[in-house]
């Protein structure tokens, strides 16, 4: 099985199976009002639509399953892995959790399937202090707990990191934890304004903020410790242009989809603008034909400092943060430090 | 093979869409039904961009020749060839009650 795939090879589903969720963090892009949840016949029929896109394409797929807290739904979500494991044209899949509902059984489950590539739990800071403030008390050691478990199963795990300035000055202590534990690939998300996290504007980073932050993260990255950094984010390119491993263009448009629980599809989770629905306008009418993936995907609509950006081909920000700070989707992305 | 006279309305097919992104050379036809894409070179996007505005061929055809500065011999037989290749993949159709047989 091939775990890494070429960008221009693969296409990226996020299929959020419930909005339903087992915790209240302060940072989270939901917005209180769970969409309903589709019954496992019509999950089927998402992966049909998902499967015959891929065929058509001949793209290689892959999907990362998550809520929600997606092990509310667990009946469903093995369902869907067993599945997913048996259709070729996905090669593997992510499953993204807080992980406070891994016990040993669920690990051992996960163990099994075959196509499953790593878990994905968040953790926002090296100490209880940091992370419950902002994922509720017990949290922290919850997902400790969940990592053992998976590591001890000899599971791949990833821990995800929303940024804000309540945390960032812990990430390099938070990656000491990381390697001590033995997780496997550390990624992060800057904090985006919408849902919940709306009431945590004041905690987003400042350009010269990020740049300290994606600068210290990068050196730490070059000394290639255990827990293997990502940092294929759009501008962190500006860190070191020259080094393939750091930075991306956005997938928006290019090839990924997010899929929400009542098959409403979305450019990506962070940019909740409805482009279709999965199930009722199908997958090649959205893909083929939005306005709104049309716009992104000229980069000459791209506004602001983005627009004359020498790194414009590599890069273009992100599109959910240029949104939620100006009300377009277009526009330059506020947390660039050029 | 499409007969083209004068007077036939031309039209794309069911589900097909057309978009471009000029600067990057890049142009498109793409069934929203099917799922095929068909990668285009900017004067067959201009043939479907006219098509798909309901053009006839007699109009078509002098358009054509007009814009990219060819002789009626020549121009007329690229067009047809051009024309009869998108009816092969099912992109464009004759528009009419005639079993939109062409």
């Amino acid at each position: 099985m091939n775990a890494e795939l070429n960008a221009t090879d693969e296409f990226y589903f996020q299929w959020h199976i419930t909005e339903r969720c087992n915790k209240h963090c302060r940072h989270c892009y939901q917005n209180g009002h769970p969409a309903e949840d589709l019954a496992l016949v019509k999950l089927g029929l998402v992966l049909d639509r998902m499967e015959e896109a891929l065929v058509k394409w001949d793209r290689q797929g892959s999907l990362s399953f998550t809520g929600g807290e997606p092990f509310i739904r667990r009946t469903e979500l093995f369902a869907l892995m067993n599945r997913v494991d048996q259709i070729p044209s996905f090669a593997y899949y992510d499953v993204l959790t807080n992980g406070s509902l891994i016990s040993g059984d669920v690990a051992a489950a996960l163990k099994n399937q075959r196509k499953l590539r790593r878990v994905q739990v968040s953790l926002e800071g090296s100490a209880p202090a940091i992370n419950d403030a902002i994922r509720g008390d017990g949290s922290y050691r919850e997902t400790l707990d969940a990592i053992r478990e998976m590591k001890r199963r000899g599971l791949t795990i990833s821990v995800m990191t929303t940024i804000s300035r309540f945390n960032y000055q812990d990430i390099p202590a938070l990656i000491e934890v990381l390697n001590d534990e033995g997780v496997d690939t550390f990624a992060m998300e800057r904090l985006i304004p919408e849902g919940r996290g709306e009431s945590f504007r004041d905690q987003l980073l400042s350009s010269e903020e990020l740049k300290k932050l994606y600068e210290s993260i990068y050196e730490i990255a070059l000394q290639k410790r255990g827990t293997r950094i990502l940092m294929y984010r759009p501008v962190f390119n500006l860190v070191a242009p020259d080094d393939s491993s750091v930075g991306a263009l956005c997938s928006v448009g290019n090839n990924a989809l997010t899929i929400m629980p009542d098959g409403t599809v979305y450019p990506c989770r962070r940019l909740p603008i409805p482009i279709g629905n999965i199930l009722t306008d199908g997958l090649f009418s959205i893909w083929y034909d939005s306005e709104v993936l049309w716009k992104i995907r000229d980069p000459k609509n791209i506004q602001g400092k983005c627009n004359n950006c020498d790194l414009l081909a590599n890069c273009r920000g992100c599109r959910a943060m240029a949104y939620f700070c100006s009300g377009d989707y277009m526009a330059e992305d506020p947390q660039c430090w050029r | 093979m499409l007969a083209l006279k004068s007077g036939v309305v031309l039209a794309l097919e069911p589900g097909i869409v057309l978009h471009s992104l000029p600067d990057q050379d890049w142009f498109y036809a793409f069934s929203v039904i099917t799922g095929d894409q068909f990668r285009l070179n900017r004067t067959s996007f201009w043939v479907l961009t006219n098509i798909s505005t309901g053009t006839d061929w007699t109009r078509l055809r002098d358009d054509f020749f007009k814009t990219f500065k060819v002789s009626s011999e020549q121009g007329e037989e690229d067009l047809r060839k051009l024309m009869n290749e998108f009816y092969k993949q099912k992109i464009i159709r004759r528009e009419g009650n005639e079993k939109n047989k062409l």
